[in-house]
């Protein structure tokens, strides 16, 4: 999809007033710093235990920490455990 | 919310994925709706990653694709149990044949016992396991098919000298419980005529005559002694009085506690002393000293005779004598626990006096002493029930 329809898309659910995954926004659920969900992910940039990439529509979130693996991997979603330190949110455009 | 756990429900295999390509293969996996768990990092180029069995006969084409090598390190679940288990069918079928054989042996009756509160006689022992045969009830038995409820009523029409039976299954074996019927002791029944009489001053809270006639009527006072029930018959021949006689008679007792209790205790400090002791009660302090060392004490005195040769006694005896002093100690009650202390005092001496088997009908306490005095004394009135009348022969 490109950013056009998406952004569209985005709009369109905003005026249904339907829920944001709906509209192919990611959604991150924390749960502490020892698990997270992550759906609507759009795949693993990197991996490694220190420091993990996930690819989502418009950028790719960082999540930094220790001991990270993937609990779960499927088309939709993913779950990360492990000690996390830090989650950054990389938009594209942004430097 | 749980995490997605569900791929060992069957089976699942832990593979060891190693090549440059790694977030490749994840990413292909989770494109073509292959469901990885537990993905860790475990080197450069190199993650253990957990797949279901199905899932893992897809791998092929996305590992060529994304040119990394494969390993399996572990597989576990129902699937590779039953698998291992077809490679070896002699020790299922063993194993079947131990559980069938187990619940086969669980239900077989291997002994019958027979219980009672009372001693049995070894006859009646034995026609009872002779009926508990004829209904099944044996070694050997098959303890579903056999109908227990039933068998306790067959037991109740057979034997009428049983008052209660119970037939229970009792681990590997069945236990029969029975109570037998008990009469009245033939002894206890008197046969010379006689009057019952009361045994206490009471007032007669219920009468039943089996023969006689009553004299009293329920609710009325009698002193000790009184006539209760005539041993005589309606034409006026004498009989043996029976009836059961049941009277509320009034205990009472009174106790005191002080309100500042003195007790003398022990301190532990000991002295002992050692002397020779003439026939005429001279004595020789050998070891210790004369004078008693303390104010507040118990002593403790033991004599030992001399003994020269079997019975020869010399007439000097070895005493000792064992001091232990003590040291008053005031505690201050106070006026409840006092009135409590005398409470339980008083009850105490009344239970004393009451009949096994009385039934309490009313209790009563009175303290006889306001709360400012050294001595609290209490009065407990217990009003109880329980057998008052008395066969007494003419």
């Amino acid at each position: 999809m490109s950013e056009k329809s998406r952004k569209r898309l985005v709009s369109l659910v905003d005026a249904l007033d339907l829920p944001e995954d709906v509209g192919g926004e990611f959604k991150l659920t924390l749960w502490g710093d020892g698990r997270l969900r992550l759906e609507n992910h759009k795949g693993i940039i990197s991996y490694d235990p220190a420091l993990l990439s996930c690819a989502v529509p418009g950028g790719h979130l960082d999540f930094g920490g220790d001991g990270l693996f993937l609990m779960v991997l499927e088309p939709e979603e993913l779950w990360i455990a492990g000690k996390l330190s830090s989650i950054s949110l990389f938009l594209e455009g942004e430097k | 919310m749980a995490a997605p756990f569900d791929i060992n429900r069957y089976g699942y295999v832990e593979i060891s994925v190693s090549g440059a390509g790694i977030e490749k293969f994840l990413n292909l996996c989770a494109s073509d709706n292959i469901r990885l768990r537990f993905v860790s990092h475990i080197g450069p180029d190199e993650a253990i990653v957990t797949v279901s069995v199905s899932d893992f006969y897809r791998l092929r084409p996305i590992l060529r694709l994304s040119g990394c090598r494969l390993r399996i390190r572990k597989r576990s679940g129902l699937l590779f149990i039953f698998s291992a288990m077809a490679k070896r069918k002699g020790l299922v079928i063993g194993a079947f044949i131990f559980l069938c054989l187990f619940v086969v042996c669980a239900n077989i009756v291997f002994s019958v016992e027979i219980e009672s509160p009372y001693e049995l006689s070894f006859s009646f022992r034995d026609q009872m396991l002779a009926k508990a045969e004829e209904l099944g009830i044996k070694q050997g038995a098959y303890l579903p098919s056999l109908d227990l409820e039933s068998a306790e009523a067959d037991f109740l029409r057979s034997f009428h000298n049983i008052m209660w039976v119970d037939i229970v299954r009792s681990g590997a074996g069945v236990k029969i419980s029975i109570v037998e019927r008990t009469d009245a002791d033939e002894k206890d029944i008197p046969n010379n005529p006689g009057n019952i009489i009361a045994s206490k001053d009471c007032v007669i809270t219920d009468i039943l005559v089996r023969k006689g006639q009553a004299m009293v009527e329920m609710g009325e006072e009698v002193k000790k002694g009184q006539l209760l029930v005539a041993g005589i018959d309606a034409f006026g021949d004498p009989i043996a009085a029976s009836a059961i006689i049941r009277g509320s008679v009034v205990y009472e007792s009174e106790a005191s506690c002080p309100t500042v209790s003195r007790e003398h205790r022990e301190t532990g400090r000991n002295k002992r002393i050692i002397a020779a002791k003439w026939l005429d009660d001279d004595q020789l302090i050998l070891w210790g000293e004369k004078e008693v060392p303390f104010d507040d004490f118990v002593s403790e005195r033991k004599e030992y005779p001399l003994v020269l040769w079997r019975k020869s006694i010399l007439p000097v005896e070895i005493v000792i004598i064992d001091y232990r002093e003590q040291k008053e100690q005031v505690t201050n009650l106070g006026v409840d626990l006092a009135r409590k202390n005398a409470e339980s005092a008083a009850e105490k001496a009344l239970l004393r006096d009451i009949p096994a088997g009385a039934v309490v009908a009313e209790r009563s306490l009175v303290y006889l002493d306001n709360e400012d005095a050294d001595l609290q004394r209490v009065c407990l009135r217990m009003t109880i029930l329980e057998n008052t009348g008395e066969f007494r022969e003419f």
